[in-house]
């Protein structure tokens, strides 16, 4: 195949160049939102200082934390809240699995407000203190 | 401080690291070699950190006091061997893509170092926007990576199904950040931005010096362009996801297969064993890594026997050797530590059922359309702009590099095949699962598609510049190093 000219290369390159500035046009229209102080939609930055004061009530042992929430599972909304307050407390570890022994303590995460001494009574819990904005810290009654 | 230290000392470890066994030495241009050799250098750094620290790790010696002594051995072993290297005498200047040059590369520089500061701007604001990252970055590499850098024994919880989904994930990227965490003495939550945004850095550094190493600095900057224009990469970069590491690992090993086309011995296959380290880090990246190394090393043992190229095939120990790291590493994460969590792996011979289902294909298909169309936008599509190219440019590959096309090409479309198998028999709704991973996957890939589409491209050089057809060292008559550019102009 023929080299192409030198007006070919030069229209090659002034395309790219003024394809990529297009497309660089679109990238800011695209991520406006992202780059904007909405970009945190599930609220996960937040989570640590809203566990921060339960955090600091949980005994230094309490490796591994139960988790309890109102949130329905399978839903989002429960992937979030469980996700944030598992990053939150990381790197202790935050379950909401069934595990044997049950963890001691049990963290109550809540996305609405409820009558938090049932909800604990209906799992074996029994409450140790509320924190206030959801954030509810359980004793297991096992222990 | 120190935090920011331990990456700089990590960086400057593979940075030395490649030097010592360099597989770009005397290539020219000399800038692009330069780049190449810091891209790999903090690619291998970052990945030898990650594993370095996770054998500590496990170990329970993983202390800030520990980390540093360790980078320091390390840095004086490989600074040591690096002043070694840089005193044996140059093999032959490799007369690649500096013959051809191109008299408005300045401009193309100029252009793709504009875009490049515009687009940084935005992906810092991304991630000044949202320093936890996009969700599976807090839902499992940073909160890994958290695990990791807990006290002692709390490693363990990284490899919990209580606590993750996916805690059989290979442990690369959580493993740097937690290293840092670990040295810093806290969790900044600025070092998995930082290392996001590193890695994005890598693979652009990464795919420009190739295309310039091996096609020209004109071509080289095109491809970084054409980079630029892939949108949904730059939205990814800051997403603190481990699919652009993967890449980065991905295009260093098909990258240095052409390297090694340019190159040849006495220089020995350098390249080839930096290759193979490159599939040993994206073995330890995602587990679609383990798959790209085991296909890697198939087919360009396959393909080189099949296509008699002894001299090609001569290399295949070099790749293998450096498969060799990933390997162990796998098989003892994957055997002795991590659980058997994958919901695919679990739902055993059933799941096969899924290739008889017709709908899933279409599923598939239009997941694959969708996600490829959602590379760019518009007109300003990447593949637009490389079709744009290809016909003003036209076609011309150039010998010494048909058959690592072929090998490259193959090797990442049977990649890319694996993960549409995978979508075949997922245990999940394949639509659902397209819909959620099918453009990352495609971004793993893409920059290497990039790198092999822009080898097929004819080189962007002034008109009457000599084809080159092969490097020196593979016909009779070597030319040294100044001679050889003396002779080019």
């Amino acid at each position: 195949m023929k080299a192409p000219s030198l007006n070919r290369i030069l229209a090659a390159c002034a395309a790219a160049v003024l394809l990529a500035l297009w497309s660089m046009v679109n990238f800011y229209g695209a991520t406006a939102q992202v780059a904007g102080p909405g970009a945190d939609v599930y609220k996960i930055g937040d989570q640590a200082a809203r566990f921060e004061d339960l955090m600091a009530a949980l005994p230094l042992t309490a490796a591994v934390v139960g988790y309890v929430s109102d949130a329905p599972p399978g839903q989002i909304l429960g992937y979030a809240l469980y996700g944030g307050a598992q990053y939150a407390f990381a790197p202790r570890m935050v379950t909401d699995r069934p595990m044997h022994p049950p963890p001691e303590w049990v963290v109550g995460d809540f996305s609405k407000p409820l009558d938090v001494v049932a909800f604990g009574k209906q799992r074996g819990l029994t409450l140790v203190k509320d924190f206030g904005n959801g954030a509810v810290l359980y004793r297991n009654q096992a222990h | 401080m120190l935090d920011a230290i331990s990456i700089l000392s990590a960086l400057v470890t593979g940075f030395l690291l490649v030097q010592a066994f360099d597989p770009v030495r005397m290539m020219e241009p000399r800038w692009a070699a330069l780049l190449f050799r810091g891209a790999l250098g903090a690619a291998t750094g970052m990945g030898l950190a990650s594993i370095v620290f996770f054998l500590l790790d496990v170990l329970g010696a993983a202390t800030p006091a520990i980390i540093f002594s360790v980078d320091i051995a390390m840095l004086a072993l490989f600074g040591w061997l690096s002043f070694r290297a840089r005193r044996v005498p140059p093999p032959p200047l490799v007369p690649t893509a500096a013959a051809a040059g191109f008299r408005w590369s300045w401009l193309l520089a100029l252009a793709f170092g504009a875009l490049l500061a515009i687009s940084c701007v935005r992906l810092v604001q991304m991630a000044i926007a949202l320093p936890v990252g996009d969700w599976d970055a807090w839902a499992i590499w940073n909160l890994r990576a958290k695990f990791l850098a807990g006290p002692a024994g709390a490693w363990r919880f990284a490899l919990s199904p209580l606590a993750s989904a996916h805690p059989d994930y290979p442990l690369l990227l959580s493993g740097f950040v937690a290293r840092t965490w670990r040295a810093g003495g806290n969790m900044d939550p600025i070092v998995p931005p930082v290392t996001s945004l590193l890695f994005f850095g890598i693979l652009l550094a990464f795919l420009v010096s190739a295309v310039a190493l091996v096609r020209g600095t004109a071509s080289g900057l095109l491809a970084g362009l054409v980079t630029l224009c892939t949108t949904s990469l730059l939205v990814w970069a800051p997403a603190q996801y481990a699919d652009i590491p993967l890449a980065v690992y991905y295009l260093g090993a098909i990258a240095l297969l052409f390297v090694d086309a340019v190159r040849a011995p006495p220089s020995g296959h350098w390249p080839l064993f930096w290759a193979g380290l490159c599939t040993s880090f994206a073995a330890w990246t995602k587990n679609e890594g383990i798959v790209f190394l085991a296909i890697v090393g198939i087919v360009f043992c396959a393909l080189s026997l099949w296509r008699r190229a002894g001299q090609t095939f001569s290399g295949a120990p070099w790749l293998l050797a450096g498969m060799v790291p990933g390997v162990l590493l796998m098989v003892w994460f994957k055997f002795f530590l991590a659980p058997a969590a994958d919901p695919l792996a679990r739902q055993g011979a059933s799941g096969l059922l899924g290739v008889l289902v017709l709908n899933r294909y279409a599923e598939i298909a239009s997941g694959f359309f969708t996600n490829l169309l959602n590379l760019g936008s518009g007109v300003t599509h990447p593949l637009i702009l490389l079709a744009v190219l290809a016909i003003l440019m036209g076609r011309q590959v150039e010998e010494r590099f048909r058959l690592t096309s072929i090998i490259a090409a193959t090797a990442l479309a049977l990649v890319f095949l694996s993960y549409c198998a995978v979508l075949l028999v997922t245990p999940y709704g394949v639509a659902w699962q397209a819909q959620r991973s099918f453009d990352r996957l495609l971004l793993q890939v893409w920059p290497s598609v990039l790198l092999v589409s822009f080898v097929q491209l004819r080189r962007v050089q002034d008109a009457a510049a000599p084809p080159v057809k092969t490097s020196p060292t593979r016909k009779s008559k070597v030319l040294t190093g100044r001679s050889a550019a003396a002779k080019m102009k």
